[in-house]
């Protein structure tokens, strides 16, 4: 019989150049970490397992990852025709958003003995280290028994009065973000029907300023009211972002009027130059399309993790002791 | 040792988890909000103090090999010395002494205490396949390979399953390497 024939390996792995994953023998768990030419172990005996902590993490990346990832396949969708070669390279990045927010982790989940807690590197993903820790829970049980519920508040009524909390932050609805983000989407909408249909006209102009100004306001609001509040940090970075990118995407598109003006001024007739003319040039209709684009993917963006803040701050119901062994005792 | 309840912290901010929260299947942080579950076992309850070994041998009673004056309470299942409870380390489902297990790991004849084993089938794996790409190097790389797969077939490898097929591949890459730079020394020399 091999000698490694024994160990069984856990769900969740996790690492490209240096992998992690969980094995199980009857008595231990073992954390492997391999390296290309060799591999480092950790073993936890069942015996001296005190606790497992799995905590699920904020998992932002996958939708900015979403979010810039559609932004790049509709950019390669307009490229496709007139530059394959760019169409392409924005493909193959849409790509490698995508796979790159995809891995991000989503869980975490440490591992308390006498000595120290350790993270188990190898579960970061909720589906994985959840069987993980059902299958730990279960050797865990065999070796120490269950722990009942009349034992352990046994011994947290002994330890008396705990310690005050920390003060919780307060709750924050998002009333201001809930403005905004639509707010940002119809911007980004304006912006497409002007950019496709070629509007220059003053009152479109002035329809355009004004959904922007309220962008700006709302933005300034969202971000006074999310000081110090509850309000995830996805979202709270989307709204800064928001506040940037105004007034860089204004300052960009003025040194490229200016540009654009003087090299095409003394080309025009009658020393006038009509504002469409400029609007007309090819670098201006790309940075209309990267304004779209970018509008789209902070207001989808927006949205998504503002809804998912909504449900996260939503009061949890008061639930039933789920453990097994907790019942039975 | 009394029952600390703020050893139990979120993974994602570090607040401290209320006992009401242990051994729930999900339960929110206070602070961050974050959905967690914290299962503790009873090890984490506080035990009796550790045995200390300090009861005194009587007369006519075995003594432990390593404190005289102590009663022996189980022997060695290595070497058969007699043990008080404070040298007895209960190891792979038996009783053993310190000095059998640090003579057993250091002679690397203790597997399950080995923190790192290097992977010599990977290594010569890569002695093979990445020089080949330049071929140039392989006239060093190729024998390099095949001398660690047949050094090494037969050193302890990883502690989990594992088939030889990296070291197959290993030799069978270098000896094909090999072949080729001594066809094309001969091819050379008849040449001429």
């Amino acid at each position: 019989m091999k000698k490694g024939a024994e160990y069984r390996r856990l769900p969740g792995r996790s690492g490209l150049f240096v992998r992690h994953s969980l094995w199980l023998r009857p008595d231990h768990v073992l954390c492997v970490r391999r390296y290309p030419f060799s591999e480092e172990y950790r073993r936890y005996y069942f015996a001296d397992i005190q606790a497992l902590v799995l905590t699920e993490l904020s998992n932002t990346a996958v939708y900015y990852g979403a979010g810039i990832g559609a932004g790049l396949l509709l950019l390669t969708a307009v490229l496709a025709f007139q530059h394959p070669v760019w169409a392409s390279l924005c493909a193959f990045v849409a790509l490698l958003v995508f796979l790159a927010s995809s891995r991000r982790p989503n869980c975490a989940c440490y591992l308390m003995t006498l000595v120290g807690t350790e993270k188990l590197p190898a579960l970061r993903r909720l589906r994985a280290a959840r069987k993980s820790m059902a299958m730990l829970t279960a050797e865990i049980e065999q070796a120490q028994g269950a722990l009942t519920r009349e034992t352990l508040e046994a011994q947290i009524a002994a330890v008396g009065p705990l310690p005050a909390a920390k003060p919780v932050l307060p709750h924050c609805g998002g009333l201001a973000h809930w403005v905004l983000f639509p707010l940002v989407l119809v911007r980004g909408v304006l912006g497409a029907v002007f950019l496709s249909a070629s509007l220059y006209s003053m009152p479109f102009s002035l329809a355009g300023s004004a959904v922007s100004a309220a962008v700006l306001l709302m933005a300034l609001i969202a971000a006074v009211k999310q000081h110090r509040t509850d309000v995830v940090r996805g979202v709270r970075r989307l709204v800064y972002v928001i506040l940037g990118w105004y007034p860089l995407s204004a300052v960009f598109t003025f040194i490229v009027t200016i540009y654009l003006t003087i090299q095409l001024g003394p080309k025009a007739p009658n020393a006038s130059l009509n504002p469409a003319i400029i609007m007309d040039q090819p670098i201006m209709k790309y940075l209309q399309l990267i304004n779209v684009v970018t509008l789209f993917v902070l207001g989808c963006v927006g949205l998504i993790l503002l809804w998912r803040h909504a449900n996260n701050t939503r009061t949890p119901p008061e639930l039933a002791v789920g453990n097994k062994g907790l019942e039975a005792g | 040792m009394p029952l600390d309840p703020e050893s139990l912290a979120c993974s994602n901010c570090s607040s401290p988890i209320p006992p009401e929260d242990w051994n729930r299947e999900h339960a929110f942080c206070a602070i961050c909000r974050a959905p967690f579950s914290a299962l503790v076992y009873p090890a984490f309850l506080p035990k009796a103090a550790p045995a200390t070994g300090s009861s005194l041998r009587e007369e006519g009673e075995a003594s432990c090999f390593y404190h005289q004056g102590k009663r022996a309470v189980v022997p060695c299942d290595q070497c058969g010395r007699f043990l008080c409870s404070l040298c007895q380390v209960e190891f792979l489902g038996q009783n053993w002494c310190p000095a059998c297990i640090e003579g057993r790991r250091q002679k690397g004849q203790l597997s399950a205490l080995d923190a790192r084993r290097p992977l010599y089938d990977n290594m010569a794996l890569a002695l093979t396949v990445f020089p080949a790409l330049l071929f140039w190097p392989t006239i060093i790389t190729a024998p390099m390979g095949l001398y660690m797969s047949v050094r090494y077939w037969r050193a302890p490898s990883s502690l989990l399953p594992r088939t030889k097929i990296r070291f197959y591949i290993a030799a069978l890459l270098a000896m094909l390497q090999i072949g080729v730079w001594i066809w094309l020394v001969l091819y050379l020399v008849y040449k001429r």
